[in-house]
């Protein structure tokens, strides 16, 4: 797993109640769907995630916030990479 | 047909004390003119029943072709005028969508039923429970079962499907694949359903 997804995967793991999610998790999970996270710690998620990559994810850029790729995408293009 | 939503949040949920005490937090999930009625309300709970119109009104978006993830900011909730005994209404803006909200407030949970039917959301039914260590079909038996009464129906007719999007549940009939119009919330100890009132 490449380091900026897998710094993901632990940000969220934090939020993930049952950890088994994970072991029947698509290698591109769904965050609300496959991990069973809610949409309040989303935004757990999201700040911690801007505190980690030193971003900003604005409101359109949490609208495309569906999987773990998604994540991915948004903070490589905050990165400008 | 209206569509309905619905939101549950349990006020003794660590989690959600914590995040929702955060400036931080508050600041990433409501608008300006939302965060100066939060701060110089007296009711302490407003930011939890702000958020409850948001998620009610994102699954009424979703129902009517929303695609997009939740991004509750772009939720505009004002309250709306007129006061009933321990409900609050709200009005809920987002994009060309407009849903109307009834805020009910218990001492450990606060919910919310929401349509974009102003005249539908006074007869929406709301069930309320513990989870009490049951999973999610057995939760979604318990709508169901409740629906199935309401309606005077057989409960073996219907199954629960969920949007690709969201993951939100939606009833159908099993002969027909006719879906019908309910919502469903959890959060911590608790759930709730709700569905539109059979009509005289």
């Amino acid at each position: 797993m490449e380091d900026i997804k897998k710094t993901i995967a632990e940000v969220l793991d934090k939020y993930i109640f049952d950890k088994k999610v994970w072991e029947n998790a698509p290698e591109n999970p769904k965050v609300i769907a496959d991990l069973k996270i809610n949409s309040a710690r989303i935004i757990d998620i999201v700040l911690d995630l801007e505190e980690k990559f030193d971003i900003e994810i604005d409101d359109e850029s949490l609208e495309k916030i569906n999987t773990l790729n998604d994540i991915v995408n948004i903070i490589k293009s905050k990165q400008g990479r | 047909m209206p569509h309905i939503g619905n939101d549950i949040i349990a006020l003794n949920c660590t989690e959600n004390i914590r995040s929702f005490r955060s400036e931080k937090f508050l600041g990433k999930i409501f608008c300006k003119t939302e965060l100066n009625q939060i701060y110089s309300s007296g009711d302490t709970l407003l930011a939890y029943k702000l958020w409850t119109c948001k998620e009610s009104a994102y699954k009424i978006a979703i129902k009517k072709g929303c695609r997009t993830a939740f991004s509750p900011a772009l939720f505009k909730v004002e309250k709306s005028k007129g006061a009933d005994a321990d409900v609050t209404r709200f009005t809920v803006t987002y994009k060309n969508i407009i849903s109307f909200s009834k805020v009910f407030s218990l001492s450990e949970i606060i919910y919310c039923v929401a349509s974009d039917n102003i005249n539908t959301v006074d007869n929406i039914h709301a069930g309320i429970y513990q989870t009490a260590g049951h999973s999610s079909e057995a939760m979604y038996q318990t709508m169901i079962n409740e629906y199935s009464r309401h309606f005077s129906v057989r409960p073996t007719g219907f199954s629960i499907k969920k949007d690709a999007t969201a993951g939100i549940p939606v009833l159908f009939n099993l002969k027909t694949g006719n879906s019908y119009e309910v919502s469903f919330s959890h959060d911590l100890n608790y759930y709730m359903y709700s569905f539109l009132k059979k009509t005289s």
